[in-house]
Parts: C-alpha cells; structure tokens; sequence
C-alpha cells in the first residue's frame, strides 16, 4: 500500500508540477491557443481580451482604416437622394438571423408593412453559399435570390454575422460581398444598409469566446470596409446598447445575447432615422 | 466536456470503457483514476489553475484522514482546518465576486474587483471531501489508506461535476471489491440512454422556450407567457438535472458502482416537505447528516427546530449560488416548510385534490425566485405573474404565448408526463421484452445524437454549481 501510495502520490505531483512550469513558462493558466491576428474568434479567451490586437494584421488594418474613412464621409459628403428611394418601410427588406427575427415580432408597429428574410442560427454563407430557404411572409418558403426576383425593394438591410463569429472576417466579409453583388444585380438602384453585428454581454462571451466583442469588432470592420456611401451603408447601433466595458449591457437584453421588446423598437428607431438622415429623406 | 456531448459520447466513452473492461480487475482502479483525470483536465484547460486546486484538494483530504487516524488527539484540529480550507476555497471562488460587489455598492469610491471563474464541480467534490473527513473524525466509516481508492471516491467522472453527491461510505466497498456483471452493464447503459434522452430531448427545448421569454423581457410579456414560460423551466430544470443523474448512475453500473437515486417524482409531491424528500435528495442528505443532526436535529425544542432548519435552508439557498434570489429562495422554502409543519401539513395529506393543486402553484414560483437572479426583474416577473399586483388587467390580454406554445407544446405535454409516474411504470412492464426496450433505447439515442449533431444541445444547468 505504501509503495502504491508513493507512486499514485508522485505522479499527482508530477502533474501538478507539470502544470506550474507551463503557467510559469508561458504566463498563461489556460492551454487554448492565443488568439490568431486576423481574428480566428474561435479561439479566444477573455482573459486575452486586451492582449487582442487587430491592427497586427494588414488585411485587417485596411479594413480599419477603410471603415474610419467610411465613417468621416459619412459625416461631410451627404449623399444625394437616390433615385425611387422612399422612407417607406413597405419597399424595405430586411436580411438577418434570430436577432432580426425578434425585430420582426416585436416591432410590428414600425415594420409590420417590411419584409424579413430573417430566421434563427441564419448565416451569410448559408444565405449565399447553400442557398438556405426562408418562409418569407406572404411570398413562401424561399432563397433570397428567388425572394429578389420576386418582389422589388428600395432598402436592404444586412444584418448577419455573429453565427459564423468563429469564421475568419475576411471569409465574413467575403461571402457578404457575394450577398451585395446578388443584391446589386437582382435590385438595382436599391439602398442596402450593413448593419453592424450587436456585440453580446461579458458573462455571455465568457463561455463564447467567438463572440468576443472584439471579435464582433473585427467582423464588423471587415464588413464596413465593403461600404461605398453611394449606395451602401454601413449603420453602427452598438453605442446605444453597451456598458461601460463597451459589452452589450445587459439592461437591454434578457439573455446577454438578444434584444429585448422595448430595445428592438429603439434599434428600429434609429435605424429608420439613419436612413433617412443619410438619405436626405 | 459534458456527458450530453458528441465529444464525450463519441470519443471519451469508447475509449475509456475499452481500456477499463480490457484491463485486469486490480488494475480498475487505476483506469478509472486516470480516465477520471483525463476527463476533468479536458473540462479545466480554460483554467489550468482549477486542474491543481482539484489535486491538491484529493491529496489534502486523503492525508489529512490519515493523519486524523494516526494522531487520535490531532483529530479536531486536523478536522477543522480541512473544512476550513475546503470552504475557505469554496467561499473564495464562488462568493468573493457577489460580496465585492456589494462592498463597491455599499462604500462609496470603492473599487473592489474580484473575477474568479468557479472551478467545475467544486461544489460537489468539496461537500464529498468535507463529508469523508467528518465520516473519519466521527469513526463512522474507516480511513482510505490507499491514495488511489481515495483518489478514485473523489475524482470518479460520473458523478464528478454535477453529484449525485456521494458519500465514501456508499462506495467504499466497491472501490475495494466490487463485481462487473454484463447484465449490470447493459442495464447501466439503458438508464445512461434514457437519461441523455430527458437532458437532449427533453431539457434543452423547454429550455429555449423559458430563454425566449428571458430574451424578451419580463416587463413585455403577458401572464400566460409568464405562466407557461416558467412551467417550462420547472420542466428543464427537473429534466435537465434528473436526466443528468441517471447518466451518472449509469456509467456507476457500467464500471460496478451503485450511485445513490438522486430523484424520485418530485413534481407528484404533495406538500414542499415532501418534495424535499424527493428532490436532489443527496444533497439533502448532505445537510441532514453534516448539518441538521449535528445541531441538534429534531430532538430538541420548537425554537431550536425553527432556528436549525433556518440554518440548513439558508445554507441550501446560497450553495446554490451567490446572489439575493438564492438567499429570498432558501427563506422561502424554510418559511413554506414551517408553515407546513407546524399548520398545512395535516390538510394536505388529507386532501389529494387541493395538495396537488397547491404544489402545482408553489412549485412554479419557488423555480421563478431561483432562475430570475435580479431582484428588480424578479419583482417584475412576479407582477407579470400576477397582474393584480400593480401591472393591470393589459398583461392578461396579450396573445405572445401562442407562438411559442404551437411550437413547443409537445414539449410542455411530455414534460408533465415524464414528471408522473406512467411512463416509468411501463417501462418496467416492456422490460422484458428485450426488442422493445431496444428499439426505445436506440430511438432515443439516436434522437439525442441527431440533436447534438445539429447543435441542440445545452450546457448543463447545474454546471454552474
């Protein structure tokens, strides 16, 4: 029993030395990778939040700055109104993922006349790569191309990302490239709106680390960097909805993840002011 | 790693029964130990600092047992600095957080910060080492003097991170001897199957039924959705917690171990006292042998009776977790539980239809104060609840539940008849017949399979724990 014990005891021990002198070598308690630079989410932890620096990687970098200069022109070159554009929500389509979905049942008064081509765990590549079918109110169960042909919209609104968050932005940005180009060709002279992906709250990232905020950054960047200000925009409604750590505040969401009833009516609020504010409407 | 994941199911079990049923008996221990091992430094990677905290804790406890059975006059001190040390950490990682920031709130231009992530299973592991030690010190059952059954008691992967909380005694004989019988075994691996199907099936869709009303908001919703929103946590919570007992108990049969019940149809209780009795019941032997006994258990005066099951329900309160609901929720079973002992019990056991009825009503919202951890969003929920309470007759009106209710109603009527007894009792009448059993079984693993597969799955409420 003795010699058992010894052995069962040193090997224990072994481990825990083992332990030691890797936290003690590395700095790090935990053994998952460091986050890549270009933003592999997947992979990330919260406690390398701040360790996690977008600006290494030159992709990503002119994204960035792509995305500040999108931002200024914002502000000084307004764009003249486009042709047949209307601040009417009965031409707006609106493409996203359970988030979109909640703005659908909960803001019947604001977009009860719009369209949504919006469904639970939706993606980007699952819209344009895998030609994913949706039961679109009033036009049946459909693929965003087959909705395009179909019915003629002014305003497009983008919202999705954050179910592929584990996938690098630049292939985010690549397949939502592929969605405007479809856009583009199926509706022309139409409006479309990127809206940013909603960041989630700190204990929701904490067991997610793909949806890290700076994750969601990353991705949101990448996809503003697509923007031209002639007939894609690209909306950031973050600001209204986080916490003083810049997370999703928990004040407007029941779940750290969604929005809540009151939050979508003011998300919606603001994006139909945005539009029209950009749009000279 | 969660037992309701393809990981586990798919790479985890294969591998480790393979190598435990092929190893010789004298080497099971072993296996198991560092199967057990490998199976907590999977769930502990994040944190490797937790990996450490776990083996000094087996190792601590296990010589400090020796140490009380060598040193008879050391034994108190010995005693009371293991449970010190157990809770000291225990307090540490789950509380400090929730007392930080009440101290921050309380003191103005405070700025305490305290991030700790709680190890997994550290509530469970630290009540069964404090448990051992207080079994030694009292001589109720014999020191472990090998390291490695010891190490096998607490680390054992099946009941390891979320119980059945299990005492040393209970397994004592099977960490030295214990039997592997085929028939064991496959029973072992039906109730193993049956219990992922409750979590997967079962679980995790009424689940998103209460996390689509929580995601809503509780000011927003009518009092039917209120109604139905946390009947379907009872629900998920009951199946959730009970279907992750059976795994554990079937993988105990699968190895020879025999795992203490830890659920016996709480919801067809008809009293709070009853359902306590039938509700993750090795906790609430827990308490009654390491805490309700030693104050004097029900041998002593009304007062202290009163004031001793305070103790336990305010300690079952806040083991659940660090927050005011957990505290407003241990009062409120010790209050309904006085009221039952001392008045309501003798009507209830009288009357079958209104016993129901009340537990029916008093189940749903004792769940309410635990699940709503904000005490401003708690008040809410209830004025949604009850809309005489200031919310007004609008919230009765709303038609929000019926979305929800088409989709999930096959959920909501399943989870009231897996919480009867009918559908245990024909199980145990088709369990002779081998074909039908089967083809249950592989329909229910395959269906849970398939929804794991598909990203269904949730992690395991009691992780948390």
């Amino acid at each position: 029993m003795k010699k058992q014990n010894t052995i069962t005891m040193w090997i224990l021990i072994g481990i825990i030395a083992l332990i030691v002198i890797f936290i003690l070598a590395t700095g790090r308690t935990s053994l998952a990778p460091k986050p890549t630079p270009n933003g592999g989410g997947n992979t990330q932890q919260e406690s390398e939040k701040d360790d996690y620096d977008v600006s290494e990687d030159t992709e990503d970098t002119e994204e960035i700055e792509s995305t500040e200069t999108t931002e200024s022109e914002e502000e000084s070159n307004q764009p003249s109104k486009p042709a047949g554009v209307t601040a009417s929500m009965d031409t707006a389509l609106f493409i996203g993922d359970s988030r979109t979905v909640g703005i659908q049942t909960y803001t019947k008064e604001l977009t009860a006349t719009a369209d949504f081509f919006a469904a639970v765990s939706t993606t980007i590549t699952g819209v344009v790569n895998y030609n994913d079918k949706i039961d679109v109110e009033g036009v049946g169960n459909v693929t965003i191309s087959e909705l395009l042909s179909q019915k003629k919209y002014d305003k497009i609104y983008i919202m999705l990302g954050i179910n592929e968050a584990s996938d690098y932005p630049s292939n985010i940005a690549r397949n939502t490239q592929k969605l405007l180009d479809l856009i583009q060709e199926k509706q022309p002279g139409s409006v479309i709106f990127i809206v940013a992906n909603l960041y989630v709250s700190e204990t929701y990232q904490s067991s997610r680390p793909a949806f890290s905020t700076a994750n969601m950054q990353a991705i949101n960047n990448a996809q503003a960097a697509l923007a031209n200000n002639q007939d894609i925009f690209y909306l950031d409604p973050n600001f209204m909805f986080v916490d003083e750590n810049g997370n999703l505040s928990m004040d407007y969401s029941g779940d750290g993840c969604h929005l809540q009833n009151k939050s979508c009516d003011k998300l919606v609020e603001w994006i139909i002011s945005e539009t029209k504010r950009i749009l000279g409407l | 790693m969660v037992f309701s994941s393809l990981e586990f199911i798919g790479i985890f079990l294969p591998i480790f029964f393979a190598c435990y049923y092929i190893v010789p008996m004298r080497m099971k221990n072993a296996m198991l130990f560092i199967g057990s091992l490998v199976f907590y430094f999977v769930g502990t990677t994040d944190h490797l600092e937790h990996y450490i905290l776990f083996l000094v804790s087996v190792i601590t406890d296990f010589w400090l047992g020796i140490a009380m059975d060598r040193h008879p006059k050391w034994k108190k001190p010995l005693l009371i600095s293991g449970i010190l040390y157990h809770f000291g950490v225990l307090f540490a990682y789950k509380y400090m957080g929730f007392v930080a920031g009440e101290i921050n709130s309380l003191i103005p231009g405070m700025d305490l910060v305290v991030k700790l992530v709680l190890p997994i299973g550290i509530s469970f592991y630290t009540f069964q080492g404090v448990s051992y030690l207080i079994d030694v010190y009292r001589g109720t059952v014999p020191v472990e003097k090998s390291l490695l059954n010891y190490g096998v008691y607490i680390t054992m992967f099946a009941q390891l991170i979320a119980g059945p909380i299990v005492t040393f005694d209970h397994v004592r004989r099977e960490l030295h001897k214990r039997e592997l019988k085929i028939k064991t075994i496959l029973n072992g691996v039906g109730i193993f199957i049956f219990g992922l199907g409750l979590k997967v099936l079962l679980a995790n869709p009424l689940g998103k039924l209460w996390g689509q009303l929580d995601a809503i908001g509780y000011d927003s919703i009518s009092t039917i959705f209120a109604w139905v929103g946390i009947i379907a946590f009872s629900f998920q919570l009951y199946f959730d917690f009970f279907g992750y007992s059976l795994m554990a108990i079937g993988l105990g049969r699968m190895m020879g171990f025999e795992l203490p019940q830890n659920f016996n149809h709480p919801y067809i209780s008809r009293s709070m006292t009853e359902f306590w009795r039938r509700w993750h019941m090795t906790l609430g032997s827990w308490f009654r042998e390491y805490v309700y006994i030693p104050l004097g258990g029900n041998r002593v005066g009304k007062v202290a009776l009163v004031r001793n099951l305070f103790i336990v329900w305010m300690l079952t309160g806040i083991w659940h977790g660090a927050g005011y609901n957990f505290v407003l929720w241990g009062f409120s079973l010790w209050a309904i539980l006085m009221i039952e002992k001392f008045f309501l019990l003798k009507y209830l056991d009288k009357w079958k239809i209104f016993s129901h009825l009340y537990m029916i009503l008093l189940i749903p919202l004792s769940w309410a104060i635990f699940a709503i951890e904000n005490m401003e969003d708690l008040g809410v929920f209830f004025t949604r609840l009850f809309p005489f309470f200031g919310q007004g007759p609008e919230s009765l009106i709303g038609i929000d539940y019926l979305e929800p209710l088409q989709i999930y109603w096959p959920f909501l009527l399943a989870g009231l008849l897996f919480s009867t007894t009918l559908p245990y009792k024909l199980l145990e009448r088709f369990k002779k017949n081998k074909v039908v059993v089967v083809v249950v079984l592989a329909a229910i693993l395959g269906g849970s399979i398939y929804c794991m597969y598909m990203g269904y799955d949730d992690p395991f409420l009691y992780f948390r724990f």
